[in-house]
């Protein structure tokens, strides 16, 4: 499977969080066009950023979605 | 006889009306009268040059637990503020049966972030399992008023027992959680509070997210029975899920004729549009005779951070992650001390400061909030770009000479990061269709302060970036907060009315710096912002706080309903 044929992560931003803690927010877009937004806390984004292998929000641009999986694994 | 007269002062009487001099009379906890004060009275405060407005109210808190121990929910009541909701997120700590504490301990932790020892040491659970039990027991001993919530993942933990985190109920059962839900606003609860986004300690769904639609309903019906209020946690990161919550509340408010309020709503710079469509929607459903009401906080967005740690403050700077990601402090201070290193992260940290603030990086106004050595106390609280003046030096290189000077320990706060456009917050707040909440107040005390918006909506939103006129602000706080919860007799200055009041300059009133506290039971650090410029605080005609003599001995607060 291609990265064309997956979703991937469009845009990535710091932003508010539930009761006003900083939260990254990531919107993904689907192949058929529709898209979606992922909230990732401090802890979670730290991990995704481990498991991509970048040191910057900007560079999960354009990666496919399952650069996230382990966000949603950190506790196990 | 009046038991206090406050006399001279600005009286804005929570209408919106334009403000006016005058006394205000308070006899056996009510105003009596409005004007000129009868001359006989046992105590009379002197407001000349100070406002004199209805006691505030805070819509969005969790201070269910900090209440078991603290009767006067420190630091609100400073505030002004003399009615608090608790129980939001579908979180109260009743009802709730002996063999589940634990449980409704570790995701009020969870989602609240509230230490185990305050939790474990401060909690009698001596009143037993009944909302009326607990009620009643809060109720002896209470500063402020309370107008509690109770959460719907509190009722299916107590319905459902472990089920509740696992599937939808059956018919018995939501006829059972109808039950309970009656019995707690037979006992004084305003509404029930639900949350459609929050996770328990083990990342899983607290309870209120296995409920069918279907369940919602039933329990909104309940509400209809007495038109109290729905409380709800939407997805707030998303505009088109957001939108479809306002629908289904709207379409809930107009089954059941209740009002509902759903919270947080941001200004976002990662959905730009967000708050405007939001908006637009709930505005088509007001129309339609629905009552939604989005609660938006006046705050923004701060962030903690050290150079020892991974913070979402430097997810933008590579060179910055990646140092703050080295496995090691002593490698870390080795990067920070390196010259040629150092360079480069003070150049990918700088912008220009036409577009620093907007990025979050105005290094200028970033405090020192808390030192390591004694021989650095006197820079706590203050800006770098202050410290950065009187040094010769840039803002950032004094943050890592510091910093590596204290390895690596130096507490900083970078405030503004998110939620701050004063133009377009400043047009949420004023929106007729806006709850100005959702603080938390009582929440996240080791991480940052939830107090003192009412301050900072007033120095921030009136006198600085204006967007309300004062007594608008004030009537946001106060008649409409009463009116959108129905808590009757309240929010305004009028005889008959209870006598909530706060006594403030309105040129001085404010949240204070974020300090430190010690005062959570057992072990532990708080975070919390006093206040400045308030001056009296009464709450049911009894002096519960003031400037001169702090906090007093009165025990006037009240469930009220």
């Amino acid at each position: 499977m291609t990265a064309g044929a997956l979703a991937v992560i469009e845009d990535a931003e710091v932003s508010a969080g539930h009761d006003g803690r900083a939260e990254i927010v990531l919107r993904v877009r689907y192949p058929n066009g529709a898209s979606a937004s992922v909230r990732l806390d401090e802890e979670a984004a730290a991990v995704v950023l481990d498991g991509a292998g970048v040191a910057s929000l900007s560079d999960l641009r354009g990666r496919p979605w399952h650069v996230l999986a382990p966000a949603r694994e950190r506790r196990g | 006889m009046l038991d206090v007269a406050i006399t001279n002062g600005l009286l804005v009487d929570g209408s919106g009306l334009p403000a006016f001099r005058g006394d205000l009379g308070i006899a056996r906890g009510k105003i009596v009268s409005v004007g000129p004060a009868p001359v006989e009275t046992k105590r009379t405060i002197d407001a000349a040059g100070r406002a004199v407005a209805p006691g505030f109210v805070d819509p969005h808190t969790l201070f269910d637990a900090q209440l078991c121990w603290d009767p006067e929910a420190r630091p609100s009541l400073e505030h002004g503020v003399t009615s608090i909701v608790p129980g939001n997120c579908s979180l109260s700590l009743a009802p709730l049966r002996k063999d589940q504490r634990g449980r409704l301990s570790r995701m009020f932790r969870q989602i609240e972030e509230m230490p185990e020892a305050a939790f474990d040491d401060g909690i009698d659970w001596r009143w037993g399992e009944s909302f009326e039990a607990w009620v009643e027991a809060l109720a002896k001993n209470l500063a402020i008023n309370v107008a509690p919530l109770v959460g719907h993942s509190s009722i299916r933990l107590f319905v459902m027992g472990e089920d509740a985190a696992g599937r939808a109920a059956r018919t018995d059962e939501v006829r059972r959680m109808q039950d309970v839900l009656r019995g707690c606003l037979d006992a004084g609860a305003v509404g029930l509070s639900t949350s459609f986004i929050d996770i328990d300690e083990n990342l899983r769904p607290v309870p209120s997210r296995y409920a069918h639609k279907s369940e919602l309903a039933a329990l909104c019906a309940v509400l209809g029975e007495r038109g109290r209020m729905l409380q709800a946690v939407h997805e707030f990161f998303d505009t088109e899920l957001t939108v479809a919550r306002v629908d289904q509340l709207a379409e809930l408010s107009l089954a059941h004729g209740i009002p509902t309020t759903f919270s947080p709503l941001f200004q976002n710079r990662a959905f730009p549009d967000m708050a405007e469509r939001v908006l637009a929607r709930v505005e088509e459903q007001w129309g339609r005779g629905a009552r939604v009401w989005p609660q938006v906080q006046t705050r923004p967005i701060d962030i903690s951070f050290t150079l020892a740690q991974r913070s979402l403050l430097f997810i933008t700077m590579p060179s910055w992650y990646t140092v703050v990601s080295l496995a090691t402090r002593a490698e870390k201070l080795a990067a920070f001390r390196d010259p040629e290193l150092r360079r480069r992260l003070i150049a990918e940290a700088t912008l220009p400061p036409e577009l620093a603030a907007a990025a979050g990086r105005d290094w200028e106004s970033t405090l020192v909030r808390k030192v390591a050595h004694e021989r650095n106390r006197a820079l706590e609280g203050r800006r770098l770009g202050e410290i950065a003046a009187e040094r010769g030096k840039d803002p950032l290189e004094v943050m890592i000479e510091l910093s590596v000077d204290e390895e690596l320990e130096t507490w900083f706060l970078r405030s503004r990061l998110g939620h701050c456009d004063d133009v377009a917050v400043g047009a949420m707040l004023a929106h007729p269709h806006v709850h100005v909440g959702a603080g938390d107040g009582g929440a996240h005390v080791a991480s940052f302060a939830t107090y003192g918006d009412t301050g900072y909506l007033f120095s921030r939103f009136v006198r600085e970036a204006p967007a309300l006129r004062l007594e608008a602000a004030v009537k946001k706080l106060t008649f409409d907060a009463c009116s959108i919860w129905e808590l009757p007799g309240r929010g305004l200055l009028r005889p008959g009315y209870a006598a909530d009041v706060v006594v403030f300059d309105a040129e001085r009133i404010d949240r204070g710096p974020e300090v430190e506290a010690r005062d959570l039971p057992g072990a532990g650090i708080r975070w919390v912002r006093h206040a400045e410029g308030v001056e009296w605080v009464l709450v049911n005609g009894s002096i519960a706080w003031s400037a001169a003599h702090g906090y007093g001995d009165a025990r006037a607060g009240a469930i009220v309903s």
